[in-house]
């Protein structure tokens, strides 16, 4: 919550009277500068290969998380071979070594784990948490889960089938099709499906195995594959146990393949995305659009911008129309970079309230100088904390190490980050945030009962929006 | 049984239960070092020292929650909400803000059904500031409490339960399922919203003067902590007072004396879903290990695999949980179906599966790994210093000791497949459950 100078200044008045009376325990006085905050360093090696190792030591519980991110984004699929990333990835999981899933689940049993795999538009992850005296092996069997695939033909069917079903879950989820239609009103996509790395139907239908194990072959190198140790490890050790894993690893053969695909937004459609959805019981605001990524000399400012903005809808939402969650932050990543959005769920009758009120909020940050220094050192300094507060234990931290190997960046990206967010100003932030969120370029979705859409309409310039039903979002079923 | 075989068994036990612990449990207990002592207060202080990053976690539990609402339900977590709406001292909107401004990550409170914990992380050199926010508002709420703060406090926190029961997919089915295991009047029934709205000032300052005061308090520091953390204490909340623990009431749950079965449609929903539930052991009481053993075991593609044999195509989604709880437990699974199937078919094939999991028990093999998997997750529920604060406060309100970590790692231990086994059959019996049949509204998306 972002309060002005004068009620800041006042209260810490107020305190400091209040503190000389009787027993009463002082107010400690008023802190202005930044906390102190220390990351802990992240060690790096590059090995034979091209591999390279991120190390983080936390040596608060007997544990390591590990994980291997290599080739595999979503980005370098075909376009029509949608969701082959993921399906690929997901059938890691369904056995290895020609045994089933169960057996395979057994295996890491044994460690008191089980594996976790994800698919992001440059890398597949696949990662653990174990034992530190169970660390070495673990590795070696996280190495072979992405070599040593079944890919038998009925676990192939049925996951393809059970994505298909994840698909029908997602419709009935307002929030994720609130998501596609930031997307939708960001990118220009119709559908936006094409920013989903589940896939369609239609391309989930066409995929094969044989395409499923050409992409294992084509992608998963160990050039370029990164292992990330966080925990109860030393640097030397953690690289031992990565060589030993490494020579696992089956040489390449063949180009790699897949192409990235890169276009810019299409800004010809208009940004305002309405999405009917009758007798839904709260409807859904949602407001974005692209983000300076990770390690971007923007992304500091953009974010402290992001906070801010999110801070004055989450006061509109909760204090003027008792919304209690207020406003909710996601990303999702398309191909074309960071989608961020920050969303919440209203009475259908407050829906075009809220959204008159954002509209007015942004518009006013467009012409009047709102951000005061207060306001942005308590968010940056918060930022900061939140930093340390990241790579608390190792399985906080091994996400951290994740979004630096994900981006392709060097250890001292976060030294950096901490460095830029120490060095902000408002004048910085503010020109930030006009960038961001400028109302008429500004992604805006909203699911709600038809009634409801109808008032927001009215809140809009004219054909400033366009309607989609919610099953338009994710393509047609099959 | 002799007696030197009893003890011959008690060793081999115990021999066991070594070996198993392993390196796993050899530094669990030191994870939770802390000293302990009551200020003169009668407020309990719990100090864990953890120097790998200059933070701290504040945890301050008071000991009252929402089973001690009696006959005005929701009045604990309105309380909670109230908190945070500032005092004489520290206007309204300012509590949160003065915690971002110090950095604070995680602020927030919950209400538990038998105490009330309000946490945060703080950077170690603000500190005092957090101190003198939670000393402040445990002796000042209650002046500072006004029909329009109470009023606006009864509003969101009616439309919280629409955030999280009404507009979520399952979660009305969850509720119906709850409430016919714990009926109205039970201290575990949830406040409906109409109920919510009867509540008013009076009921909120009387609550908050009878049970929020040191004697009814824990505060849990974990962190960097500085030297004269003591002296700081005494500082900021040695001059506050009172603070009555309430009695505890009866939580036995309502008896289920048939296969009780509910339909249901559901509005947001797109493939059915089935719960069923029992009544189960409360946390940390005997039977509830070998309920979060079979629950993992389940998990781990057992019962997917079971269910996909015996009825291929039916079942998209499974799981076995045991929803532990002081005194009181529910185990439950939920079942979801394919896309526009009903939900008759689901429990049919659930049902199948259990019946042949009432024949033959766990592998042995399978509970081992169980185990072992839940020795790791009890420790990566220490990462965070977050949540050591927690965990010790876990503990504490169950009466045990701050470290009870390896106990709590021990019970894991002595579960065996005859274990699990005597529990399916005790607790899980087909003929008196709650199962709740959902299917998606005709044309949903």
């Amino acid at each position: 919550m972002i309060l002005d100078r004068r009620r800041f200044l006042a209260s810490v008045g107020a305190t400091s009277l209040v503190g000389c009376a009787g027993r009463e325990p002082p107010a400690p006085a008023r802190r202005t500068g930044p906390p102190h905050v220390e990351l802990p360093p992240v060690l790096s090696q590059s090995s034979a290969g091209g591999s390279r190792t991120f190390v983080v030591e936390d040596h608060g519980v007997p544990l390591v998380s590990m994980a291997i991110v290599t080739g595999g984004g979503h980005v370098l699929e075909a376009a029509e071979h949608k969701g082959l990333a993921s399906l690929s990835a997901a059938l890691l999981l369904e056995g290895m070594d020609g045994g089933d899933r169960v057996q395979q689940l057994e295996r890491y049993g044994e460690f008191g784990t089980t594996p976790d795999i994800s698919v992001s538009a440059q890398h597949t992850f696949v990662y653990c948490t174990v034992h530190r005296d169970d660390a070495p092996a673990a590795l070696r069997l996280l190495t072979d889960t992405l070599h040593r695939a079944t890919v038998a033909e009925g676990d192939f069917e049925r996951i393809r089938h059970k994505r298909r079903d994840t698909l029908a879950l997602l419709r009935g989820a307002p929030d994720r099709i609130a998501s596609l239609g930031i997307v939708l009103g960001t990118l220009g996509t119709t559908p936006p499906i094409s920013e989903l790395s589940l896939g369609t139907d239609a391309s989930l239908t066409s995929l094969t195995m044989d395409q499923v194990r050409a992409w294992y072959a084509q992608q998963f190198r160990l050039e370029g594959t990164t292992f990330i140790l966080a925990g109860d490890l030393r640097m030397d050790e953690g690289q031992a146990w990565v060589d030993a894993a490494a020579q696992r690893w089956p040489s390449a053969a063949g180009p790699r393949g897949g192409v990235a695909v890169s276009s810019t937004p299409n800004s010809n459609i208009p940004h305002n995305v309405l999405i009917p959805w009758p007798d839904i019981p709260q409807g859904i605001v949602a407001y974005g659009g692209l983000h300076a990524p990770w390690g971007d000399p923007r992304e500091p400012a953009q974010t402290v911008a992001r906070a801010l903005v999110g801070s004055f809808m989450h006061h509109e939402l909760r204090t003027v129309l008792r919304t209690s969650y207020g406003v909710q932050d996601s990303e999702l990543y398309t191909t074309r970079g960071s989608v961020r959005l920050q969303w919440a769920k209203l009475e259908n009758a407050d829906v075009a309230t809220a959204v008159q009120r954002l509209r007015e909020r942004l518009e006013r940050l467009q012409s009047e100088l709102m951000l005061n220094e207060v306001g942005v050192d308590a968010t940056r300094f918060s930022m900061m904390v939140g930093m340390m507060d990241d790579f608390h234990g190792p399985e906080a931290a091994m996400v951290q190490l994740l979004e630096l190997a994900d981006a392709d960046l060097p250890p001292q990206t976060f030294a950096l980050r901490l460095k830029a967010l120490r060095e902000l100003d408002a004048d910085i932030v503010t020109d930030a945030l006009r960038g961001l969120y400028d109302p008429q370029t500004l992604g805006l979705s909203v699911v709600a009962d038809p009634d409801a859409l109808d008032a927001v309409r009215e809140t809009l310039p004219v054909n400033s929006s366009i309607t989609r039903q919610p099953q338009d979002m994710l393509g047609a079923p099959a | 049984m002799s007696r030197g075989r009893a003890r011959g068994h008690w060793l081999a036990l115990w021999a066991g239960l070594v070996l198993w612990l392993g390196a796993t449990a050899a530094q669990a207990a030191s994870v939770l070092d802390h000293e302990r002592y009551s200020m003169d207060n009668g407020l309990d202080v719990v100090l864990h020292v953890d120097r790998r990053l200059p933070l701290v976690a504040v945890s301050l539990a008071y000991h009252v929650g929402a089973m001690h609402d009696g006959s005005r339900p929701g009045l604990a977590h309105v309380v909670e909400h109230l908190m945070f709406r500032g005092t004489r001292k520290v206007p309204d909107g300012e509590f949160n803000y003065r915690l971002v401004e110090a950095g604070a990550q995680h602020t927030n409170a919950i209400t538990h059904y038998d105490q009330t914990v309000y946490h945060t992380v703080i950077p170690a050199d603000r500190l005092d500031e957090v101190l003198w926010l939670e000393s402040d508002r445990m002796a000042h709420l209650g002046a500072a409490l006004t029909d329009e703060t109470f009023g606006s406090e009864i509003e969101t926190t009616i439309d919280e339960w629409e955030n999280r029961i009404r507009s979520e997919r399952n979660a009305e089915s969850f509720m119906t399922m709850w409430e016919v295991l714990f009926p109205e009047g039970h201290p575990f029934q949830h406040a409906r919203p109409d109920v919510i709205a009867r509540l008013n000032t009076d009921d909120g300052r009387g609550f908050v003067r009878r049970h929020y005061g040191p004697a009814n308090a824990t505060l849990v520091l974990a962190g960097d902590l500085p030297d004269d953390v003591g002296e700081r204490l005494e500082r900021y909340f040695g001059p506050r007072s009172g603070g009555t623990r309430p009695s505890r009431p009866s939580l036995e749950a309502a008896a289920v004396t048939r296969d009780l079965r509910i339909a249901r449609a559901a509005t947001l929903s797109t493939v059915p879903l089935v719960l069923v539930g029992w009544p189960s052991p409360g946390l940390y009481d005997e039977g509830d290990a070998a309920a979060d053993v079979l629950a993992f075991t389940l998990n781990a593609g057992r019962l997917a695999r079971l269910i996909e044999a015996q009825s291929p195509g039916v079942v998209l989604e499974v799981e076995a949980r045991q929803l532990s709880r002081s005194d009181q437990s529910v185990f439950f699974f939920a079942a979801y179906g394919a896309a526009h199937q009903p939900p008759e078919p689901v429990l049919e094939a659930l049902d199948a599966a259990l019946a042949e999991l009432r024949q033959h028990p766990l592998n042995a093999d399978d509970v081992r790994r169980a185990r072992r998997r839940l020795g790791i997750d009890t420790l990566r529920g220490l990462q965070r210093l977050d949540q050591r604060a927690a965990q010790i406060q876990s503990y504490i309100s169950a009466g045990k000791a701050p470290d009870w970590i390896d106990e709590d790692l021990a019970r894991y231990a002595a579960v065996d497949e005859v274990a699990v086994a005597a529990f399916v059959r005790e607790h899980l019996p087909p003929d008196r459950r709650v199962a709740v049949l959902t299917s998606p509204v005709e044309g949903g998306r």
